[in-house]
């Protein structure tokens, strides 16, 4: 009698036991998942953050004062001039585009696309995954441009605004009854980062 | 030996969650790391651009300085040292500036130096021409420029720019002083609204005008025609295309009208041994067609120009491949006369510039004599006007309409630049180098290359 109450009270004792532990390293999977999900969504952002930065900055560098260093300028997508440092000679053309999003349907969330980037005729290169990419522009006077920038105004650009998004592909589901309709029915790691003020030097000859 | 296995799950488990506890705080390290990271890496380039500023500062207190040097700079943010210099580059009369940082973070292991790298190219010309400019004046007069007008090619003035309502300059606008009143205020009854297409500066430094035109005397005297005006007080020039052929053009000039005076000279632009300027002391009065390149300079204090009638070019740089060029220069003024053939609207292919005086419409307010058609058509100008003080060609009513003289179409010539101008047109000192490149590096590599 008493090795059967044993046995019993081990086997609740221990089912108790193991549900906890169970219990916790569910959360702690998840509480996994999703710091590896932010520290993901930074690393993504920082890297295309800094290359955007610090293209842009160089826009219409050996390019004639007289000349249009932005070729193209709408919301999301841009295309203009910018000489190599080692040779101002030779003027690239740089084009950034926002993919679509049907490019990206292998991953969970529905939002990320491709950020292409093409210097002159060469093949398009995704150099980021992004939810966001926004492109304002302002003129001397702080007045918005209004998008497409149309080829008079072009010469006008001054100072662009870059808003960045990135979130992370894979999702951490929702409990059901917490999704309000419309929502989305899994969270996703997000950061966005912007630039309200990026004017290259060089508008400034 | 349920206890033991259990006991076992648990030290299993304990160890388990140990790793994952490990890697979130090892996750949560890298998630500081990022924006720390970022953070250094912004500080960096701003020290660089800090350098970039530092090395401008100085070049400008000191133009002759070449070399470099480093500067150690210690503080809460501005932790790191600049190395900045100025060197010569291959091309004439370019420098180039150079600024890089070495930044390191506390925050970083001591084998991670951050570096950044800014350069600035400067033009170093000493001398710029004015022809370059679409419209310099050294005083506006008050005249203010309107809605109506659209100015393509670089404008600037040495005195006060006056807007009200919504001109549009298609280049960039300079002046030494200011706008009246400030882009996008109101001031005295005036808004000025105006459109700058490629920007705006005030307070740049001033273009200065020659003391006096004896540069293009000595080069009119060494290699071109020279003519006296106490001799003729007036010289008539007419500009002959010759046949429809490229550089065959001629250049008559008379001591009395274009037709009856006395011929002094037929001078041939494309003449190896003519340098392209001609120069009185007296008054020039021009017109006709040019096949060439070509400088008329009235040289003395009271000098003009009379443009008689419509001066064009041989070939039109709007419409073909153009290489001709007048460039027509008056110590005083520059004139529109006031005859028949200029009463129905008047064409100008050139650049023109006056040190002293103006480029005005003669009889512009139609008051000596009286027309009874006050109304002269257009002026249209294709070149570049340079003049002391701005001049009148026509007034306007109240309302805004033309009342009298001509109504203004002036177009800059695209083909001027600092090295497509004139025989030995005038030109101002540049005092201050002016930047005409400016590169920062970038923390990614170069998908150039």
């Amino acid at each position: 009698m008493g090795s059967l109450l044993d046995i019993i009270a081990s086997t609740v004792f221990g089912g108790i036991l193991l549900i906890t532990v169970v219990n916790a390293s569910d959360i702690a999977a998840e509480n996994n998942s999703k710091f590896n999900g932010d520290e993901v969504v930074q690393e993504m952002l920082v890297s295309t953050a800094r290359l955007l930065e610090g293209e842009f900055r160089n826009m219409g560098f050996g390019v004639r004062r007289e000349s249009t260093a932005v070729l193209y300028a709408d919301s999301s997508r841009i295309s203009f001039l910018c000489a190599r440092p080692n040779s101002m000679t030779t003027i690239d053309t740089i084009k950034y585009r926002l993919g679509p999003t049907s490019e990206l349907l292998k991953t969970k969330n529905e939002l990320d696309r491709y950020l292409y980037r093409r210097v002159n005729s060469s093949a398009e290169l995704g150099v980021g995954v992004v939810t966001l990419f926004k492109l304002k522009y302002l003129n001397i006077t702080g007045d918005s441009l209004a998008t497409p920038v149309t080829s008079d105004k072009l010469s006008e650009i001054y100072v662009v605004e870059l808003n960045l998004e990135v979130q992370n592909p894979a999702a951490i589901s929702r409990q059901g009854a917490l999704v309000n309709p419309g929502e989305r029915t899994a969270l996703y790691s997000s950061s966005l980062w912007q630039q309200t003020r990026l004017a290259s030097q060089n508008y400034r000859r | 030996m349920v206890g033991k296995a259990g006991l076992i799950v648990v030290v299993g488990f304990s160890i388990i969650l140990g790793f994952m506890s490990l890697n979130m705080a090892r996750l949560g390290n890298k998630a500081v790391n990022n924006m720390s990271s970022y953070n250094d890496a912004t500080l960096s380039h701003n020290l660089a651009t800090a350098g970039a500023n530092i090395v401008l500062s100085r070049f400008y207190a000191d133009t002759t300085w070449r070399g470099d040097t480093t500067q150690t700079l210690s503080g809460q943010n501005f932790n790191g040292s600049i190395r900045y210099g100025v060197a010569n580059t291959g091309t004439p009369n370019l420098v180039r500036m150079q600024a890089i940082s070495t930044y390191r973070s506390p925050m970083l292991p001591i084998s991670e130096t951050l570096h950044d790298t800014v350069m600035v190219y400067l033009n170093t010309n000493a001398s710029s021409t004015f022809s370059k400019y679409a419209w310099l004046t050294n005083n506006e007069n008050s005249v203010n420029w309107t809605t109506a007008d659209t100015v393509w090619g670089l404008v600037h003035s040495n005195g006060t720019l006056y807007v009200s309502g919504k001109p549009v300059f298609m280049q960039k606008i300079t002046t030494s002083k200011s706008f009246s009143p400030a882009p996008g205020k109101t001031s005295g009854g005036k808004t000025n609204n105006a459109i700058f297409k490629n920007g705006y500066e005030t307070s740049v430094p001033i273009r200065e005008f020659p003391n006096n035109l004896a540069r293009m005397d000595s080069a009119a005297t060494a290699g071109g025609k020279k003519y006296n005006g106490a001799t003729y007080p007036n010289r008539w020039v007419t500009l002959n295309p010759g046949t429809a052929d490229n550089g065959d053009g001629f250049v008559v000039v008379r001591n009395s009208s274009f037709t009856t005076g006395a011929l002094n000279d037929t001078i041939r632009p494309s003449n190896p041994a003519f340098n392209g300027v001609m120069s009185s002391t007296g008054v020039i009065h021009v017109k006709g067609k040019l096949d060439g390149v070509l400088s008329i300079a009235a040289t003395s204090t009271t000098s003009d120009v009379f443009i008689e009638d419509t001066i064009r070019y041989e070939k039109n740089p709007l419409t073909t491949t153009s290489d001709d060029l007048l460039g027509i220069v008056a110590d005083r003024d520059v004139v529109v006369a006031d005859n028949v053939a200029n009463n129905t609207n008047c064409s100008i292919d050139g650049c023109i510039f006056t040190r002293t005086g103006s480029f005005k419409a003669q009889n512009h307010d139609n008051t000596s004599p009286v027309h009874a058609q006050p109304l002269y058509g257009e002026l249209r100008i294709l070149g570049s006007i340079v003049q002391n003080n701005r001049g009148a060609v026509g007034t306007v009513s109240g309302g805004g309409t033309l009342a009298t003289g001509f109504s203004k179409r002036y177009r800059f010539d695209d083909r001027l630049t600092e090295t497509f101008k004139p025989p030995l047109f005038p030109e101002y000192l540049t005092k201050v180098y002016c930047i005409t490149n400016w590169w920062e590096s970038m923390r990614v590599p170069n998908l150039r290359e």
